[in-house]
């Protein structure tokens, strides 16, 4: 973060040295970054503004009424639907605990894995490759692993003489293989992060920890868990907007079932979309997503910056 | 653990000759194995004959390894439009990417005017913004025009998620570009597109290799935008065929694994092409839905 604010005066003070360059450079900037703004606008802004106009009027496809203007009336009816708030309290769950545990096991694995002395490059490869491959295909695997009767999870269950659950029937085991699919997903990207960031971590300060006598807890807590804020607050900002838009692992495993116990913002609107040709009823939801994600990508993104200031 | 920490870098550590070392390496290796179980079930499931794709209790390899599941992939078709279309979409997505966001890049990097960082923010802000959020006006706008179900819409829907993470990419590189290289070439009377050209492109090789093949794996990866926009096999891309192979009117798991073999291979290889980048390429936004 230093760095690269260093690195900015730095940039702006040459700029500043002849005005008549400085000039040509801005106009240059402007020049070199119109078409990417321009392209975005086109697909992001524009859709989007877009999205808030259709929200304010009466649009489905099934509907044989006429378009018109109605103001805010979706906005009334998706926020006091129960299956919106439904799908928006079990976001906000999903996403406090599935951050919370990959936190933990994050911390916990590259604990272990700093120790490796053998194979560090073949390790980090290995647990590279949740991060690569498409959610898809290990919503697939996982929904065939947890599968009644042919399930290898059951299977290996059924050995060591447990009960062999319906894990897709019963909401709260539905919940617990959206969550592992999850940590399988991302876990990895919490443990990469943190790895290359005890690897910044001088030597000298555990060691002399350790030498003054202190425990292993607390050399982790006083010492190591300190100097990871920065690390752990990249993993938050980039791990809370992933867990926001879960999807894939959901369309998958579940559908959003059994009886809506799944059911997230994104696989709600897909569904308000998409099976029920509700679009200015899913144009209200999007805009309200959005706007919930804002408010509180925005929120960590100041608590970030003041922490920055300080720091 | 704590005494093997404990142990300053440079003393040999209790290795394979101790009783501690085989046992934190017969550990390692089952915590590996357990770990690639999702991906090793897939390739054994894949070359399974389908008696035992159900066997109960489950077994792990298949007694006579067989093709079959690829052979029926193949023989049905499908398969080679959704390999055919995401490859293209990735890489005309990826394409158009860098030809708008390298030069981009460069001027929120180099070049910097009044409404440069905002601009630069707003880019960035955008790797928090769920791609779901697109499908609706995507899906409405797209319909419109004719182009659901084309390759060409899908390119248009995926813009808004390589391109940011392109300049997010290079940018950061850029910023990191010796100024004096830049300078001489000014210098010599090169003009700005000559020097991005001739001097930086030249020199960036590797960063901009990487920022490509992330750029094309979020668009290769991506299924919620593309299960929108298609609805045909003709037009679907890979993640979205293969979730259609295992749905509860059909469950084709041999052909799934089967199709998700030939899809995930490109990427494995991949992985271990591009492994010391794969921190920095994921922090700077690959989506994950």
């Amino acid at each position: 973060m230093t760095v690269i604010t260093g690195r900015r005066v730095g940039t702006v003070r040459s700029a500043r040295r002849s005005s008549g360059a400085a000039r040509r450079g801005r106009l240059t900037g402007t020049l070199l970054t119109a078409p990417a703004i321009a392209a975005l606008a086109v697909t992001i802004l524009f859709p989007l503004l877009w999205t808030v106009w259709l929200s304010l009027e009466s649009f489905g496809l099934g509907a044989g009424t006429p378009v018109e203007f109605v103001g805010l009336h979706n906005y009334a009816r998706i926020l006091t639907s129960s299956s919106f708030l439904t799908a928006l309290l079990q976001t906000l769950g999903y996403v406090c605990v599935t951050l919370i545990v990959e936190l933990v096991a994050g911390l916990a694995i590259a604990q272990v894995l700093r120790q490796a002395t053998r194979g560090r490059k073949a390790l980090r490869l290995v647990i590279a490759i949740p991060l690569m491959i498409a959610p898809v295909v290990a919503s697939m695997a996982f929904r065939f692993l947890f599968s009644n009767g042919y399930g290898l999870v059951n299977g290996g269950l059924a050995l060591l003489g447990l009960p062999t659950p319906s894990w897709f029937g019963e909401p709260w085991l539905a919940r617990t293989t959206i969550l592992i699919t999850n940590l399988w997903l991302a876990v990895p990207f919490v443990v990469l992060v943190l790895l290359a960031g005890i690897a910044g971590i001088p030597d000298e300060l555990e060691e002399a920890a350790r030498i003054d006598g202190a425990s292993a807890w607390h050399v982790f807590f006083r010492i190591t868990l300190p100097l990871l804020k920065p690390s752990i607050l990249i993993v938050l900002v980039i791990r809370l907007a992933d867990a926001f838009r879960v999807f894939d692992s959901i369309y998958v495993l579940t559908g959003g079932g059994p009886a809506n116990s799944t059911e997230v913002m994104s696989s709600y609107l897909f569904r308000t979309m998409f099976e029920n040709s509700d679009f200015s009823g899913g144009a209200a939801v999007t805009v309200l997503f959005v706007l919930i994600v804002g408010i509180i990508a925005g929120g960590i993104f100041f608590a970030l910056r003041e922490r920055g200031a300080q720091a | 653990m704590t005494a093997v920490a404990s142990l300053p870098r440079r003393q040999p550590r209790a290795g394979w000759k101790t009783s501690r070392g085989v046992a934190a390496w017969v550990l390692g290796v089952v915590a590996v194995f357990l770990f690639l179980l999702p991906l090793i079930w897939i390739f054994t499931t894949a070359v399974k004959p389908s008696t035992e794709l159900f066997a109960i209790p489950p077994k792990l390899l298949p007694s006579a390894p067989t093709v079959a599941n690829f052979a029926a992939v193949f023989t049905n078709g499908d398969i080679l439009h959704m390999f055919g279309n995401s490859l293209l979409v990735g890489v005309l997505a990826t394409l158009i990417s860098l030809l708008l966001g390298l030069p981009a890049a460069f001027g929120f990097a180099r070049h910097r005017y009044r409404f440069s960082g905002v601009f630069l923010g707003a880019v960035l802000v955008t790797r928090m913004f769920p791609p779901v959020a697109l499908a609706l006006p995507f899906f409405l706008e797209l319909r419109q025009v004719g182009l659901l179900n084309s390759p060409a819409g899908l390119v248009i829907a995926y813009i808004p998620i390589v391109l940011p993470l392109v300049v997010w990419m290079l940018e950061g590189f850029f910023r990191e570009f010796p100024e004096e290289l830049l300078e001489a070439a000014r210098l010599d009377g090169l003009d700005t597109i000559h020097i991005l050209l001739r001097i930086v492109l030249p020199l960036s090789r590797p960063a901009v290799a990487v920022a490509a093949l992330f750029g094309f794996l979020s668009a290769w990866n991506e299924f919620v935008i593309a299960l929108t926009l298609t609805s045909t096999p003709q037009a679907e891309t890979m993640p979205v065929g293969i979730a259609s192979y295992v749905t509860q009117f059909q469950t084709l798991w041999g052909q799934m694994t089967a199709a998700s073999v030939l899809y995930l291979v490109p990427v494995l290889i991949a992985t271990v092409l591009a492994q010391r980048h794969i921190i920095s390429g994921l922090m700077s936004g690959a989506t994950k839905g």
